[in-house]
C-alpha cells in the first residue's frame, strides 16, 4: 500500500508532525525508535517549553509516548537506509522491505555521523553499508566490519558465514556474535585504505591490516546519504519556511534543520511540515 | 543418463499441503488504485492501434532531422516521443501542431534548430469496454472487470513476496504437512540430522529462538528431513530429479568461492546427503510458496 | 522495450546493438529491487530502451568479467560499448537524464 506520508525519526519534531497528520486523516509509516528522543530523556529539566511548568525528559517522553498510542499512532524499529524517488513517490527502505509513500519527512535529529577518511571515497568499491546487497562478493575473503549498534548482530553473522575471516569493531559494547572466524578488534578503526580498491584498514594503534572489504553498519544514515541530491548546509538539511527541501514532496523538521536546537522549535518546524505535506497532498491529487 | 541422488526416509503418507486453509492469512492488502490506472494505461497502450498521422500531437513518436550549431541537435532520423521531455522540452513543444514533410525553425538555449518531421505514428487507445477487451485475446481475460481482476493480481504477487502473514502461511502450511504426514525415517539419516541439529542450534541468535525449547528448535532440523521425503516424491511425480552432477556442480561453486580449502574438506562439509536433503525440502518449499501466492491471488480479488 | 535476464552466453548478444541499461544486482539486494522497479516503470515511456538484467549471485563469472564491485550498479550501453557505469540507487529523474543524454548525444 501506499502511504501518504513516510516519517523518519522520533523526536518531538516527528511526533509534533505525526499527531497533526493523523488529524487530518493522512495514513503514516512512521520509523524510529519506540524510546523516542535520546535527547530529550537526557534533558534534566526543560523549563521553556509554553504550557509545561519544569518538566524532567524522561517525564515528557512518558507524556509523549502516551498521546502516540491515544492517537492510534504506531513506530517501527526499522533502520532506515535509503530513499529513492521515482514517478510512483518514493520507497523507503526500512529494514528489508520497501515501503511506498507519497511524501517523506525527515526529523533525523542533530546527530551526523561522521565517516572515516577514505570511507566516502571508497564506497562501492570495497566498502558497503549493506551486508545482504554486497555479501556475496566476499566468500572466503577477508572483511571488517564496523558495528554501530547491537541491531546490526543478524547482518554480522551474515557476512560471517559468507567471509573466511571477519575484523569486528563495534562502538556499541561487547557484541553477542559466536561464529569462530570473527575476531572482535578491542582496537579503534581510524582509516579505511585503499587506491581504487580497499586494501587494508588503519587501526588509532598505528597497526595495518589487510583486508579484502570493509562493511559499515550505522544506526543513523546521514541525511545526505538517505536522500541523494538533498541540498544541505554544512550538515543542516536546507528548507523553506514550508519546511519544504529542494527536492518535490521531501520535507524537514527539528535539529536536522539546524539551530537553535530547542524542543520549542522541534515541535513548531514539526507542524508546519505536518501542513505543507497535506497541501502538497491535496495538490497532487488535483492533478 | 544422469545419475538421480535419493534418500532412503521416505514418505509413506503424505498430506497435501493443498488441503491446507491458509484464507485467515490473507489479509491487510488494499489494491493501488494509481498503479492500476498506470497498468491499466500500459495494457491499453499496448493495445492501441498505430496510426501513421499527418499533424503531430502529444504523446505521439515523431521522426525528426534537426540541423543547428549543437551536435545534440543536428542530426538525422531521431526518434522522439512528444511530451516526455527526454530529447527537448522546447523542441518538442515546437513540434506540436507541426505537419508531416514540415520544416520550421525552432529556439534551443535562444540559438536556432531547423527541424523536419519525416513520420508521425500516433497510438489510438481503445476504449475500455468489454468488446474491446475480449478483442485484445489475453488469454483468460475478456471483460473490463477479467481485466482489473488480472491488474490487481498481479499487484498481490508483489504483495506476497513482501508480506509477513504470506510467510506466516508457508510456515503454518509447512508446519501441517509435516505433522500430518507419516514418515519412515532411515535411522542413518536422522542420526546424522540430529547430529547436525546439534551442531548448528548453537549458531543461532538469541531473538531467533526466543520462546523456543531445545526440542522445537532440533525439530525445526528434523522437519526439514521428513519435507524432504515429501519433497522427493514431488520431484518423481513431476519427472525431475537431482543428480550426482548436481551435488560436483555444487562443489564445483564451492571450491572456487574458498580456493584455500581441499576439495575433499569442502565435501565433508556439504555432505551428498546434506545436499540432497535441503534440495529436496526446497523443492516442496517452492511449490508451497507457489501456492500460498495462488491461494492469496485468488482470495484478495474475490470482491473485484 | 524489452526486459531480459542475461547470462554469460547471452550477455554480448543482448547487449550488441541499440541503447541498452543493463541492470546488476543480487538475489538478496533489496535496494536492488527499488532500483530494478524503477526501471521497469521507465521502459514503459521508452520504447527505444532496453534492459538486461544480470543477476551477479547465479552469475558469478559475469559480474566479475564485468567488474562489479557493488550492487547494485547500473551500465548504460549503446551498441555494446559501455558509456557509463553508474554504482548505487539512482532516482528516476537521474535515470532519464542520464538516458536524455546518451540517447541523443
Amino acid at each position: 500500500m501506499r502511504y501518504d506520508v513516510a516519517i523518519i525519526g522520533s523526536g518531538p519534531a516527528a511526533i509534533s508532525a505525526a499527531l497533526t497528520l493523523k488529524l487530518h486523516n493522512k495514513s503514516i509509516i512512521w520509523f524510529g525508535s519506540k524510546n523516542l528522543s535520546p535527547k530529550v530523556e537526557r534533558s534534566e529539566m526543560i523549563a521553556n517549553y509554553p504550557g509545561v511548568k519544569m518538566v524532567t525528559g524522561t517525564e515528557l517522553n512518558r507524556l509523549y509516548r502516551e498521546q502516540i498510542e491515544d492517537a492510534g499512532l504506531e513506530i517501527e524499529e526499522r533502520q532506515v537506509t535509503n530513499i529513492s524517488s521515482s514517478r510512483r513517490g518514493f520507497m523507503v527502505l526500512g529494514g528489508n522491505d520497501i515501503y511506498d509513500a507519497k511524501t517523506v519527512l525527515l526529523a533525523l535529529g542533530s546527530t551526523s555521523p561522521k565517516g572515516f577518511p577514505g570511507e566516502a571515497e571508497l564506497l562501492g568499491h570495497g566498502v558497503s553499508y549493506c551486508a545482504t546487497c554486497d555479501g556475496f562478493l566476499y566468500p572466503g575473503r577477508t572483511i571488517a566490519i564496523f558495528c554501530g549498534s547491537k541491531e546490526f548482530e543478524h547482518e554480522v553473522n551474515y557476512l560471517a558465514e559468507i567471509a573466511a575471516k571477519v575484523y569486528l569493531f563495534t562502538s556499541c559494547g561487547e557484541p553477542s556474535v559466536s561464529r569462530e572466524n570473527i575476531e572482535v578488534n578491542p582496537g579503534k578503526l581510524k582509516t579505511i585504505q585503499g587506491e581504487e580498491k580497499v586494501t587494508a584498514i588503519e587501526l588509532t594503534d598505528g597497526t595495518t591490516v589487510p583486508v579484502d572489504g570493509v562493511f559499515v553498519l550505522r544506526p543513523a544514515v546521514a541525511p545526505g546519504m538517505l536522500v541523494k541530491g538533498l541540498e544541505l548546509n554544512g550538515a543542516d538539511i536546507v528548507v523553506d519556511r514550508r519546511m519544504a527541501t529542494n527536492k518535490p514532496g521531501v520535507f524537514a523538521a527539528g535539529d536536522c534543520t539546524g539551530r537553535p536546537y530547542q524542543l520549542a522549535k522541534a515541535v513548531g518546524e514539526g507542524n508546519i511540515a505536518a501542513h505543507s505535506i497535506v497541501e502538497y497532498l491535496a495538490e497532487k491529487e488535483k492533478q | 543418463m544422469a545419475e538421480a541422488l535419493r534418500i532412503k526416509t521416505r514418505a509413506a503418507k503424505t498430506y497435501d499441503y493443498r488441503s491446507v486453509d491458509i484464507s485467515e492469512y490473507a489479509v491487510g492488502f488494499t489494491p493501488d488504485e494509481e498503479q492500476y490506472e498506470r497498468d491499466l494505461a500500459r495494457v491499453l497502450k499496448r493495445y492501441g492501434t498505430k496510426q501513421e498521422a499527418q499533424i503531430v500531437e502529444y504523446g505521439d513518436t515523431v521522426t525528426l532531422t534537426c540541423v543547428s550549431e549543437l551536435p545534440r541537435y543536428n542530426k538525422t532520423g531521431l526518434p522522439v516521443i512528444v511530451g516526455k521531455g527526454l530529447f527537448g522540452k522546447d523542441i518538442e513543444d515546437a513540434l506540436v501542431g507541426m505537419r508531416n514533410g514540415e520544416t520550421k525553425t525552432a529556439l534551443v538555449d535562444e540559438k536556432p534548430v531547423e527541424i523536419t518531421v519525416s513520420r508521425i505514428v500516433h497510438t489510438v487507445l481503445p476504449e475500455l469496454t468489454d468488446e474491446n477487451v475480449a478483442s485484445f485475446g489475453m488469454e483468460g481475460i475478456s471483460t473490463v472487470r477479467e481485466l482489473r481482476r488480472s491488474l490487481i493480481k498481479k499487484q498481490v504477487e508483489g504483495f506476497v513476496l513482501e508480506d509477513e502473514n504470506a510467510d506466516m502461511a508457508s510456515a503454518f502450511i509447512w508446519q501441517e504437512v509435516a505433522r500430518n504426514s507419516v514418515i519412515e525415517r532411515d535411522p542413518e539419516e536422522y542420526a546424522h540430522i540430529l547430529k547436525k541439529a546439534e551442531r548448528k542450534i548453537g549458531d543461532f541468535a538469541a531473538e531467533q529462538t526466543e520462546g523456543m525449547d531445545h526440542d522445537s528448535l532440533v525439530n525445526i532440523f528434523v522437519s526439514e528431513l521428513d519435507l524432504a521425503a515429501i519433497g522427493a516424491d514431488m520431484m518423481e511425480k513431476d519427472g525431475t530429479c537431482l543428480t550426482v552432477e548436481d551435488y560436483n556442480s555444487y562443489i564445483d561453486k564451492l571450491c572456487e568461492a574458498y580456493p584455500d580449502r581441499r576439495r575433499e574438506d569442502i565435501a565433508a562439509d556439504h555432505t551428498v546427503l546434506d545436499y540432497a536433503i535441503e534440495n529436496f525440502a526446497n523443492y516442496l518449499a517452492g511449490a508451497i510458496d507457489r501456492y500460498v501466492a495462488d491461494c492469496f491471488k485468488e482470495l484478495l480479488t474475490k470482491g473485484i | 522495450m524489452s526486459i531480459n535476464i542475461a547470462h554469460t552466453d547471452t550477455f554480448e548478444e543482448l547487449t550488441r546493438e541499440g541503447f541498452v541499461i543493463v541492470d546488476f544486482y543480487s538475489t538478496t539486494c533489496v535496494p536492488c529491487k527499488m532500483l530494478s522497479r524503477i526501471l521497469e516503470d521507465l521502459t514503459e515511456d521508452y520504447p527505444f530502451v532496453n534492459i538486461v538484467k544480470v543477476n551477479v549471485t547465479d552469475d558469478p563469472k559475469l559480474g566479475a568479467d564485468q567488474q562489479i564491485e557493488a550492487v547494485p550498479t547500473v551500465k548504460f550501453m549503446r551498441d555494446g560499448e559501455i558509456l557509463e557505469t553508474v554504482v548505487g540507487l539512482m532516482d528516476e529523474d537521474e535515470i532519464i537524464e542520464k538516458i536524455s543524454e546518451y540517447f541523443y548525444n
